[in-house]
């Protein structure tokens, strides 16, 4: 008999467990979403944003650097310069640093942008491997092409630090898509923050079925593959209930590194991007937020709410899963790295509300919650009170896997207009009523998957796929 | 859409051709100011000419009063703020008074700049007690933003009013003066060197850069030999726009600088010079400063 026993102690202690985090879990997002509707509701029907208008010059903005690392890019490589050439903002220069690539990703470059070896002497502020030579194109005085040995994304982003000529700096990511007002976008919260905000990043789209005309993006239509609309839902949600409260309060962990913006200065005293970290640009915010509050300077990390960055997001279950255990792979290495944070009144809010609430809902989370999964069904055979028991679980899945993304959508198509036709919201709202039942789970597997990983110190998968490099966060 | 089609023509004719507006103009509701905003919007954006201002002023004054009267008290936020931003873009100072009573209620941030920018263009008289009023500090961009259209008698009396300005504010007046170009601001600014907050004198010489006219040089030599880097980066610049016989000296010392920024700037100062690459050359063989003789090369690498 003791075996029932102890299986019913058991029973009834995961089941509490679960249901005090689902609580907790529900509870929070539901805030932070109110917060998003009060903060949209403001805005709504606003029509002019300065800054948006795009007829701002030099003498309101402060001149930038654009990093694009590339490493054997040579299909995209031509046409991504291009689009950067043709963002709207006063002033800027344009380096692209080339890490050690083996196919032609130079000689392209060379060959479309007429480029020729210079000599010019690089301030070594942050430690990276050599750098081999410096081309400057003569067609475009502000583009620059950098040639070094190969030795990581992060790597090639602190030699365009060092490089770089202005005060702030934008990572790009090869495979962004951008709009000509995503750096005007990108950099409104540093020029409207009198130098109080050292780091921005915006919202980060889903490209698949997006078209760029006359270097507008533009939502055609949504895409046909369930997994992206999936994603879209995925995208808008973190958005809506995360980053929007996250931001304001300065709470943010995560800044996209597809397209963000930073403060020379403050990076270079953090050390620059962190070489054989998976997830350099979250390690990034949160070594910066570390250094802050160490030397108390009271400075901020921004979150834009309009659209800056498009990406193409994986269409397959396979690319897919790698994406995603290398981000929960890298958010674990991150949190690990800088678990002192955590609970620790010297990081303020950072350390209080952040830390801990990454470690529950992002690192713990997918564990608890798949555990939720296995809980329901064996309750539901169970019966008896495992049976109501396993109803309320149900319902709180409900909410937070459905009610919400619902919402959220509402709100997004209410606030933003992104999805202009009727049809189409409702099948988001479709899809996202199935999410429980499949890209949820999955999506779960797969970050546990990732957290196994980590326990097991494995770090080999996927090392140079550029598609798990571009970092959502939720 | 509709409005904009079928009007388009005539309020061409209005503002451009000078003929005679036609009473059809008159918007009849919401749907027709909005497509007359539009219109507006558009001209003011591309044309710059004080005519077709004046007459937008003219005609908004008299028929979009009433309707913008009873938006800026709308209870909502972002119909206050367009209202408000149509009202400095057509410069309608005949509702300076409403925006006046708004100041009676708790006023956000963006709603305040956006009144003192009214009142720089529609209520002159007010502007710089408002502007010291003003019960929360701006950011450096707004004030810019504030101060950028000023016009130039109500510039002069604010650079009197100047020490009572908010730090943000008094930086974002130099930078202003600098873009102007103005060698009128060149006394004024030459008294800011001597500032006890060494942002100001940075800002002031950059300022004094952008105008590029230095009457006295001796009032800048301290900065040669400043503690603050900035200021002897500021210096290097400065000095690059004077003939090189009279500054090859004090830029050589420059360019043996501990900092890093300040000797490229030496170096490119003493390059753009007619002469600059005698002297270049004479250092390099002359000096034993490693990494000046390097910076010096690079200058002369890129000019052959």
């Amino acid at each position: 008999m003791s075996f029932f026993k102890i299986w019913e102690f058991v029973m009834l202690f995961f089941g509490g467990l679960i249901l005090v985090y689902m609580l907790v879990v529900v509870i929070s997002y539901g805030i932070m979403l109110l917060f998003a509707f009060f903060q949209l509701r403001r805005q709504y029907k606003l029509e002019k944003q300065d800054i948006d208008e795009g007829y701002i010059d030099l003498f309101f903005s402060k001149p930038i650097s654009i990093i694009v690392p590339a490493f054997n890019e040579e299909v995209g490589i031509i046409n991504s310069i291009h689009s950067l050439l043709s963002l709207r903002y006063p002033q800027t220069e344009l380096i692209i640093v080339n890490d050690g690539s083996t196919d032609g990703t130079q000689q392209e470059v060379i060959k479309e942008f007429k480029m020729v070896k210079v000599d010019e002497i690089i301030r070594e502020q942050i430690p990276t491997k050599p750098i081999k030579n410096i081309y400057h194109s003569e067609i475009f005085p502000h583009l620059w092409l950098v040639e070094k040995e190969n030795g990581g994304k992060a790597d090639a982003l602190n030699v365009g630090i060092n490089f770089s000529n202005y005060p702030y700096f934008c990572s790009v990511d090869g495979d962004s898509i951008l709009d000509e007002k995503s750096l005007l976008r990108v950099m409104k919260p540093i020029i409207l923050g009198n130098g109080d905000v050292i780091g921005a990043g915006g919202n980060v789209r889903i490209a698949n079925g997006t078209q760029v005309q006359m270097g507008t993006v533009f939502q055609t239509k949504l895409s046909k593959n369930y997994l992206v609309v999936m994603q879209v839902v995925e995208y808008m949600r973190a958005f809506l209930m995360g980053r929007m409260a996250l931001s304001t309060f300065n709470l943010i962990l995560i800044i996209s590194g597809a397209f963000s913006v930073f403060s020379k200065k403050h990076v270079v005293e953090v050390g620059g991007y962190s070489n054989h970290m998976i997830g350099e640009d979250m390690e990034l915010v949160v070594k910066l937020h570390r250094y802050l509050k160490e030397n108390k300077i009271n400075k901020r990390i921004e979150f834009v709410p309009d659209p800056v960055c498009w990406t193409e997001a994986p269409e397959s279950l396979s690319v897919l899963r790698q994406q995603r255990r290398r981000w929960h792979q890298g958010l674990i290495e991150s949190m690990t790295k800088h678990r002192k944070m955590s609970f620790n009144f010297k990081y303020g809010r950072i350390g209080l509300i952040s830390f801990p609430l990454f470690w529950i809902v992002e690192c713990l989370g997918p564990l608890i919650e798949l555990g939720g999964y296995i809980y329901v069904i064996i309750a539901f055979f169970m019966g008896d009170i495992y049976y109501e028991f396993s109803l309320l679980l149900i319902l709180l899945f409900v909410i937070y896997g459905t009610v919400f993304s619902v919402a959220s959508i509402l709100l997004e198509a209410w606030a933003m207009n992104t999805y202009p036709k009727i049809r189409e919201v409702f099948v988001l709202m479709l899809m996202s009523l199935t999410e429980i039942f499949w890209y949820r789970p999955l999506t779960l597997i797969w970050r546990c998957e990732g957290f196994i990983q980590v326990l097991l110190k494995r770090k080999d998968w996927g090392s140079m796929n550029r598609v798990g490099l571009s970092k959502k966060g939720i | 859409m509709k409005y904009i089609e079928t009007k388009q023509k005539e309020w061409y004719s209005y503002l451009i051709e000078d003929r005679e507006p036609s009473s059809t103009l008159i918007p009849n509701n919401e749907s027709e100011v909005k497509a007359v905003e539009e219109i507006f919007s558009s001209y003011l954006y591309n044309i710059s000419d004080s005519e077709i201002l004046a007459k937008i002023k003219l005609f908004s004054n008299n028929y979009l009063k009433e309707y913008y009267r009873s938006r800026i008290r709308s209870h909502r936020w972002s119909t206050r703020m367009n209202a408000l931003y149509h009202i400095f873009d057509f410069q309608m100072d005949e509702l300076v008074e409403e925006c006046e009573q708004l100041e009676i209620k708790k006023l956000t941030l963006q709603e305040q700049v956006q009144l003192l920018k009214i009142y720089s263009i529609c209520h002159k008289e007010v502007f710089i007690t408002k502007l010291l009023q003003c019960p929360t500090t701006l950011t450096e961009y707004e004030y810019k933003k504030v101060l950028y259209r000023l016009d130039p008698t109500v510039l002069e009396q604010l650079i009197v009013r100047m020490d009572d300005l908010p730090l943000e504010c008094q930086y974002s007046l130099i930078d202003i003066l600098g873009v102007k170009r103005e060698p009128q601001y060149l006394s004024f600014l030459e008294s800011c060197l001597h500032n006890d907050d060494a942002e100001i004198r940075i800002r002031t010489l950059k300022a004094i850069f952008e105008i590029g006219i230095i009457t006295d040089l001796d009032k800048y030599l301290p900065f040669i030999t400043s503690q603050i880097w900035e200021e002897r980066l500021m210096m290097a610049k400065l000095l690059g726009a004077l003939p090189i016989s009279i500054t090859s000296s004090y830029l050589q010392e420059l360019l043996e600088d501990e900092n890093w920024w300040v000797r490229t700037q030496a170096a490119k100062s003493i390059g753009r010079n007619k002469d600059g690459k005698i002297v270049l050359q004479s250092y390099i063989n002359s000096s034993n400063d490693r990494y000046a003789i390097e910076m010096a090369n690079q200058v002369l690498g890129k000019e052959s």
